[in-house]
């Protein structure tokens, strides 16, 4: 018998479906993987799970525990099942923790909330519930709070408030996606171990296709709310029976090539909604397969990418420190250079000194020590007129494109604000920009939030590239995108670097995208450089502890990435 | 520190027992209120009416007395012989008096009393007047020789005045400890509350009746109204509500007293501007008031109309009002032909007194129907006297003249309306010489026709003596012709009044409880937290209040005025209003005397008050017992109903509970405390009569007591709070339960109301706590407006009050205690904040 | 909000129609008929000088608003630029702007008022002043707290890359970016400057009579309150509602403005 039963679940908010007419059952000790984009009702399905939807939620259909319907319990009988039958672990940990409270003191409470204990034999069993998830006593103790743990710890501290009351189903809602790669494999690591240990069924949430895939028994595809597709995983990855699984296989495995051909508005997970996200699209004209058939970029003209001889550098950037008034140093004598239309990529994990060092380079923070040159002439000291005409040539791309955007201008003004660093702007710039990002000519009226999420990123692009710099930055610039469309998108800055010969300098933890785009890679930790060099050579023979740690840790390199198949 | 507060609690104990006993013992304290307080107590030190009432007749006594007709007896001065010349008056002294410290009274007294009033340096406000004293000798222990230099028919008058008192020799605090020969001695002083005087058993005369008088001080309409309805005063004088006297007159236990007295009213010209020198200007202004509509509107038909500078129960008067009738016709025909037809515009300057704006507003109207436009500034008295007396720069002005015989004024060429007559002059010269009482009462009468004729000033009516008083209170001479009350032989048939009460050290009290609990819970928190915590915060705080009395005191220089002069009232000599701007200290470098104030207050001495001329600290002291727990209280008040009905709201969101509390809130942000105090007052006072409407026993008076003085005001202030509470309660509360880790915490197994209560709450408590910190500091400042409602003797009344009367010490050291109080308790927050919140005490 | 801006607009009406029209002179005394009930000559009755009440309130909503707004608005003057001042600069200029705010709010605000007012002289322009200048550092602070946490905003860095300076930003981005949350405290800040302003008419510092005032009209009315409770009822009332209507105001706009 199943251990959770939903059947015809259907879950309305005022009036917007989030749920629709799911069916989904859960054996015990097995891992399910649900997979779908942002917005495709997973959440809601989890909630949904342990009872916790919100109060304006409309619900019809049944949630079963045991074979026991969930709405013939009383609210008494509902408090006593969450927990002691199902625990459920949050997204983001930092705000899953109550701040004020010891981890101890939460799991405590998790205890005492479901079995009668002594106050005294309470906390000897949430330190060892805490110890099990991988808390060492001596290095996070019961007695932290929430803010004095790093966002692995906080989410292991979830997971032991989760656990604590031995539950026989646990819920993981994103359980990764807040943290990096690494972390994320440990999280990962120590979910399989836990489930395995205690007999636990796993429901394992993530946008993730390749994430989940290399831990869920069984896959569970969603889209608009539907379970589009559920079987095996094997099965499902080898033979995926909707198109919209197959799209989200394709990206990611990060067969962009493949993908861009799909660009033209007729995938058919997009197929429906009033405004969907391609709809803004136009096809790029002459869309040529941009990657080279092993996943690597051709070699620029004249351009050797080994790095021995690049015939000319762009950009500098000399010894660089920089540290938050107060607190430790976030970058430290970072040095690198960036030749004219190469694509760089930052590596590192979040709380690197990636955004630091990218502030620096775009001469929105002084460095400390230092300084960024460009084209030999120093950003760093520059003032007034010779600012202005450094900041012509570099521009950036921002991790969250409508923060970016002014919410009360329109598209046009947005895209045309960097044109003040012109003399005179030459008529025409704004629609030639507007071209090249595949942007319809009548967003530019819109509202920023009138946009879709590939739209406002390709309106930041085309902002970025408007007045045609030599170098553009781009800041985690695509992980809020959904992956059909982050592959889009990096497909288009491909395209950029070819022809019009711009330069990128990427941050980003996607190691897979990289590996099949990126002609360098710069691997930042802890406010330190401590590998770059050409992407090839770095992937296939990684020389520091951290880039390895990195490689392992990527799912999707894990299963096609072959250093043979570089080498070929 | 702790053994202290336990002993200061039990005689709290012990005092709130000896009160309940004294209550149950036979009444013998007379109540006697009058408006204004005398700030300081010696009658030959300064000019204000109110050091007379409280201790002329009482406290001190002079060689010479005034009879009810006016007549001049002997007092001190058994009698006396007037050389021909009439320079040379020799007095017989009164045989085995002695002051209230047991010294004897005899001719030297009478000598160091006189020398001293015309001393240089001297601040007798008739100094002028006693200057033609040339020389004063002891002829024996009991005989006086005083020489004049010129003679002077008034000279026995002028020692029957207050200013003129017996002093002892060897005192030397008059001011803040009077002694004097008098049936009454000085028992003590609570600044801005009331003097208590005891009966002096060794009096020469016959020994009053009452074992001990107590002055209370009331200015405000409402609260004399509240007091006298609630018998808490057995007789009030000058009673400044003449609009109540008809609710109060049904009551058979109280009896209303209109005499008669030395008060005129007048609207006065200022004779320095060019249209108002103009004797038809003038005369159209005169003929433009409608006296009786003035008497009824301003007064509610108490009052006297007069047609000069004279009171009416004189045997000199002479009703002249006729020559001024109201006649607008008149008077727009006279302002024509003075070529002023429509473009004359005046200011209208006025005291604080209600007397004075409602007349104000009166002959405004009545001047704009005679074409004059007429704009009108109240003023308080310290601007008042330093505008309008010391500057003359004003066009018209209402004020009370309360002087007997103050005909004088009308002489000097430098008093402040300015007026000029050689007639005048020459009357007033002859009536000085004059002794024969025929030839007087000519003359005196010629005197008020010139007067009225030359409108000299809008005369507009006599001041009745308004009082109220106990039904069975005998004996008491009010309308005496000089400003004294005469308590001597005053009787309560019955025994009402109030029972002595022991005058207990008790005042300062839940000032150093509070100081007590604060000082302890900080250091607690200290040891919680860590000093170096504490030690930040409180660098930043003691900065902050360095850098606030720079401020304070920069901003108090600007502030103009004259303390000295605002002293002494509008009848003192400029001489003697020099010698006070001396004596205070007032001169000098700002920067010395910034330096001196905060070396001061570093020392716990806040420096010596203008006014009272006693440090300002032990006033400020006992201001703060009661604004503090009244402040502390409203905000318990406004937590205990604002918090729960906050968490109520939220936790039934959207319910009719959740809507009713909203709008309940919303309104009650919206009301003003001032209006919801008068609201509290009719309805618990007026119409129920369940609590007093004002005033304030005194902590002494028993805890219990002085908590059912203060259960109005603290409804009032913590009402509007309640509401702004309720609703930051239940928007962080929302704001919680929308948080992720409420969830969490609900998947754990929690229940809804445990969730609230285990981590909704304590993390809504942040923006709660904020809330608090901004409240407390703005109900002990922002209660002033209360204070004055309810009467009740708060820091924020005092410090208005201290503005009023230019006492800017004590308004700096108020301001100072002020500025403590917001920042020690945005400090006790920060604190409250961190023991709460974690990341706030990692956050460095 | 609706019944906000309602009330709010009938306010601002019946304060203009009162320039020109009122049932009776307000200034108009008549002590004959001092203290009459409502009649239908006079619809809220008379007061201790015989002047038609109505009328009265109705002048009073003139001077309170007036007073109110003139506070405010100045107070939007000259703390706005602070405030944007203070976010573009940071460093010490901030530090020292909002540390002479953080200090002027130390300061009890009535007493203050009353001070000045003693010192300036009461009256309406005065009051307003003194209303006014404990605006400032509200306006200063919340144009402070509002923009600086816009600076940190990417759009902002966009605009820098883009070549701008701190005031071009200030102007371009900031600025109408924050109205709508200055807007909301200018609204909050109107309903407590009537509440100020009904307070220091009644402590005698307001606008000088004759002209008509809420607060004094209520502190005439205290000690009538056993002959005439409606004296002081009836302008505590107009206070009421006028700061009701704002703050209504005030929060209908806030729910559209976290809407969005």
């Amino acid at each position: 018998m199943s251990l959770l039963d939903l059947r015809n679940l259907s879950v309305d908010y005022s009036g917007r479906r989030a749920l629709d007419d799911v069916t989904l059952a859960i054996l015990p000790g097995e891992i399910l993987g649900i997979v779908g984009a942002s917005g495709s009702g997973k959440s809601t399905l989890a909630l949904a799970a342990i009872g916790l939807l919100p109060d304006d939620a409309v619900v019809s259909g049944t949630v079963a525990f045991d074979g026991v319907p969930i709405d013939t319990l009383s609210e008494r009988q509902r408090d006593a099942r969450r927990g002691a039958d199902i625990g459920l672990i949050f997204q983001d940990p930092a705000a899953a923790l109550d701040p004020l409270m010891t981890i101890g003191a939460q799991v405590a409470e998790a205890i005492r909330a479901h079995h009668r204990i002594s106050r005294r034999a309470v906390l000897g069993q949430a330190a060892e519930t805490l110890a099990r998830c991988g808390l060492d006593p001596d290095e996070a103790p019961p007695g932290r709070y929430p803010h004095q743990l790093s966002g692995g710890q906080r989410q292991r501290a979830a997971i032991a408030i989760a656990i604590a009351a031995r539950p026989r189903l646990l819920i993981a809602d994103e359980p990764a996606t807040a943290l990096d790669a690494v972390t994320q494999a440990h999280i990962l690591a120590l979910l399989r171990r836990l489930v395995a240990e205690e007999g636990m069924a796993l429901v394992l949430i993530s946008h993730d296709l390749a994430l989940v895939a290399g831990v869920a028994d069984r896959l569970a595809v969603m889209a608009e709310g539907r379970i589009v597709e559920q079987a095996p995983t094997a099965a499902l990855l080898a033979n995926p029976a909707s198109e919209y699984a197959r799209t989200l296989i394709a990206a990611a495995t990060a067969d962009i090539g493949r993908h861009i051909d799909g660009d033209d508005g007729s995938s058919p997970a997009r197929g429906g909604g009033a405004r969907s996200a391609s709809e803004g699209y136009r096809p790029i004209e002459g869309a040529t397969p941009l990657l080279h058939p092993c996943g690597l970029r051709p070699p620029l003209a004249g351009k050797d990418f080994e790095g021995r001889s690049v015939p000319e550098t762009l950009l500098e950037a000399d010894r660089l420190s920089f540290a938050y008034p107060g607190l430790g140093p976030a970058v430290s004598d970072a040095s690198f250079t960036i030749p004219r239309g190469a694509i760089v990529a930052l590596i590192g994990a979040s709380g690197s000194g990636k955004t630091s060092l990218l502030r620096l380079i775009l001469g929105l923070a002084t460095p400390r020590t230092g300084e960024v040159r460009i084209g030999g002439r120093s950003l760093t000291h520059a003032k007034g007129r010779s600012l202005r005409d450094l900041r012509v040539q570099v521009q950036g791309v921002f991790q969250h494109p409508r923060a970016s955007f002014d919410p009360r201008w329109r598209v046009r003004d947005i895209i045309a604000e960097p044109l003040a660093l012109r003399d005179q702007a030459e008529p025409g710039l704004i629609e030639r920009a507007v071209a090249r990002v595949g942007l319809a000519p009548h967003l530019l009226d819109r509202l920023p939030h009138q946009l879709s999420g590939g739209e406002r990123q390709r309106v930041a692009i085309a902002r970025a590239i408007v007045i045609e710099p030599k170098l553009v930055v781009l800041d985690e610039a695509t992980s809020a995108l959904d992956p059909i469309s982050h592959a889009a998108i990096f497909a288009l800055i491909a395209r950029l670097a070819d022809e019009q010969g711009i330069a990128f300098l990427i941050a980003t933890h996607d190691l897979v995208m990289m590996r099949g785009f990126a002609d360098r890679l710069i691997v930042m930790e802890a406010g330190r450089i401590v590998e770059q060099g050409a992407t090839a050579q770095l992937l296939v023979d990684p020389t520091h502890p951290s880039l390895r740690a990195l490689i392992a840790a990527t799912p999707a390199l894990a299963f096609d990435l072959v250093p043979g198949a570089v080498a070929s | 520190m702790a053994r202290r507060v336990i002993r200061d609690l039990i005689r709290l104990a012990l005092a709130g027992l000896a009160v309940l006993i004294a209550c149950a013992a036979p009444a013998a304290t007379l109540r006697v209120a009058i408006p204004l307080e005398p700030l300081i107590l010696d009658p030959t030190a300064g000019a204000a009416i109110a050091i007379d009432e409280v201790t002329y007749h009482s406290i001190f006594e002079g060689l010479t007395t005034l009879a009810a007709d006016g007549g001049v007896h002997p007092l001190l001065a058994t009698g006396w012989t007037v050389s021909v010349d009439g320079l040379r008056y020799d007095f017989r002294l009164r045989p085995g008096v002695r002051f209230h410290d047991g010294e004897p009274f005899d001719a030297h007294a009478v000598v160091f009393s006189l020398l001293r009033a015309i001393a240089p340096g001297s601040t007798n406000a008739q100094r002028d007047a006693l200057a033609n004293i040339a020389g004063v000798e002891a002829l024996g222990p009991l005989d006086v020789r005083v020489t004049l230099k010129t003679p002077d028919a008034d000279f026995l008058r002028l020692l029957s005045y207050g200013d003129a008192v017996i002093v002892p020799p060897q005192a030397h605090d008059l001011a803040t400890w009077p002694v004097g020969t008098g049936p009454f001695r000085f028992a003590g002083w609570r600044r801005g509350s009331s003097v208590t005087l005891v009966r002096n058993p060794a009096y020469w005369g016959a020994p009053a009746y009452v074992s001990a008088v107590s002055f209370r001080f009331i200015a405000d309409p409402n609260a004399a109204f509240a007091a006298m309805r609630a018998h808490d005063i057995d007789l009030f004088l000058d009673y400044p509500a003449p609009e109540t006297l008809g609710q109060l007159r049904a009551d058979p236990s109280l009896r209303i007293i209109s005499a008669p007295s030395e008060s005129e009213v007048i609207l006065a010209f200022n004779q320095r501007r060019p249209a108002l020198a103009d004797i038809r200007v003038r005369r159209a202004i005169a003929m433009a008031l409608d006296r009786r509509a003035i008497i009824a509107g301003a007064m509610y038909g108490y009052g006297t109309p007069i047609g000069s500078h004279f009171p009416p129960q004189s045997p000199d008067y002479l009703d002249l009002t006729a020559l001024s009738p109201h006649d607008p016709a008149a008077a727009r025909a006279l302002l024509a032909q003075a070529g002023h037809a429509h473009d004359l515009a005046f200011t209208l300057d006025l005291p604080p007194s209600a007397y004075a704006r409602r007349s104000g507003e009166i002959v405004a109207a009545e001047l704009g129907a005679i074409g004059i436009n007429v704009t009108i500034r109240t003023l308080d008295w310290a601007r008042w006297l330093d505008q309008v007396l010391k500057r003359h720069d004003f066009d018209l002005t209402i004020v009370n003249h309360a002087e007997p015989f103050d005909y004088d004024i009308y002489r000097r060429p430098d008093y402040y309306f300015g007026y000029r007559s050689a007639r005048f002059d020459t009357l007033l010269a002859s009536l000085k010489h004059t002794t024969d009482p025929a030839q007087r009462h000519a003359l005196l009468q010629q005197v008020q026709r010139v007067l009225a004729e030359d409108a000299a000033n809008g005369f507009l009516f006599q001041m009745p003596r308004l009082g109220v008083e106990d039904a069975r209170l005998h004996g008491a001479w009010i309308n005496t012709p000089n400003q004294a009350i005469d308590l001597a032989q005053a009787e309560l048939a019955g025994g009402a009044g109030e029972g002595d009460r022991a005058l207990s050290p008790a005042t300062r009290l839940p000032g150093i409880v509070l100081a007590a609990c604060l000082t302890a819970g900080l250091g607690w928190l200290i040891y919680a937290l860590g000093w170096r915590f504490v030690l930040r915060r409180l660098t930043v705080l003691l900065l902050t209040l360095l850098a606030a009395s720079v401020l304070i005191f920069a901003l108090l220089q600007i502030v103009p005025g004259d303390p000295a002069l605002a002293m002494m009232g509008p009848d003192a000599s400029p001489a003697a209003v020099a010698a006070l701007h001396d004596q205070l200290g007032l001169g000098g470098f700002a920067t010395a005397r910034y330096g001196h104030w905060l070396g001061g207050m570093l020392r716990g001495d806040f420096g010596t008050s203008y006014a009272y001329r006693v440090p300002v600290g032990p006033i400020l002291a006992e201001r703060l017992a009661l604004s503090l727990p009244l402040a502390l209280l409203a905000t318990l008040l406004s937590i205990l109903i604002g918090v729960p009905a906050g968490v109520l709201a939220a936790r039934q969101r959207g319910s009719w509970l959740d809507r009713g509390i909203g709008a309940v809130a919303k309104v009650g942000i919206a009301v003003p405390s001032f209006w919801l105090a008068l609201l509290l007052i009719l309805l618990f006072a007026v119409r129920l009569g369940c609590f007093a409407a004002g005033g304030f026993p005194g902590w002494d008076a028993g805890i219990g007591a002085g908590l059912k003085a203060l259960v109005l005001p603290i409804v009032a202030l913590g009402l509007p709070q309640a509401a702004i509470l309720a609703r930051v309660m239940r928007a962080a509360l929302l704001d919680q339960l929308g948080e992720e880790h409420l969830r969490a915490a609900r998947a754990r197994g929690l229940s809804r109301d445990a969730a609230l209560w285990r981590h909704a709450f304590p993390n809504a408590l942040g923006p709660v706590l904020t809330v608090l910190g901004l409240q407390i500091p703005f109900l002990v400042a922002g209660a002033a407006i209360i204070e004055a409602i309810f009467f009740l003797p708060g820091l924020g009344r005092l410090t208005i009050q201290a503005i009023g009367q230019r006492d800017l010490i004590m308004v700096q050291g108020a301001a100072m205690l002020f500025v403590t109080i917001t920042v020690v308790s945005s400090f006790a927050i920060d604190i409250a904040q961190a023991a709460r919140d974690p990341r706030l005490r990692d956050a460095r | 909000m609706r019944t906000g801006a309602a009330i709010v607009g009938l306010l601002i009406a019946v304060a203009l129609l009162s320039l020109v029209w009122t049932p009776h002179d307000p200034a108009a005394i008549d002590v004959a008929v001092r203290l009459a009930p409502a009649s239908a000559a006079h619809w809220l009755g008379t007061d201790q000088l015989g002047r038609d009440v109505a009328a009265m309130l109705m002048a009073g909503a003139r001077v309170s608003l007036g007073v109110s707004i003139a506070a405010i608005g100045g107070a939007l003057l000259i703390g706005i630029p602070i405030g944007l001042l203070a976010a573009a600069r940071g460093g010490w200029t901030d530090a020292l702007l909002m540390r002479s705010a953080d200090m002027l709010f130390a300061f009890p605000a009535l007493l203050i008022a009353v001070l000045l007012a003693a010192t300036l002289g009461p009256g309406a322009g005065n009051a307003a002043l003194a209303i006014g200048l404990f605006n400032v550092p509200v306006f200063a602070r919340v144009t402070r707290g509002a923009a600086r946490s816009l600076w940190q905003r990417d759009f902002i860095a966009a605009a820098r890359l883009a070549g701008r300076g701190p005031l071009a930003i200030s102007a371009a981005h900031i600025l109408p970016n924050i109205l709508g949350t200055i807007a909301v405290q200018a609204t909050i800040q109107l309903s407590l400057a009537l509440i100020a302003e009904a307070g220091l008419s009644y402590v005698g510092l307001g606008v000088q009579p004759p002209a008509p005032s809420w607060g004094r009209m209520l502190e005439e009315g205290q000690t009538l309150l056993g002959i005439a409770p409606r004296l002081a009822i009836l302008p505590g009332l107009a206070i009421l509602i006028a700061v009701l209507g704002f703050s209504l105001l005030g929060d209908g706009l806030r729910d559209r403005l976290e809407r969005r």
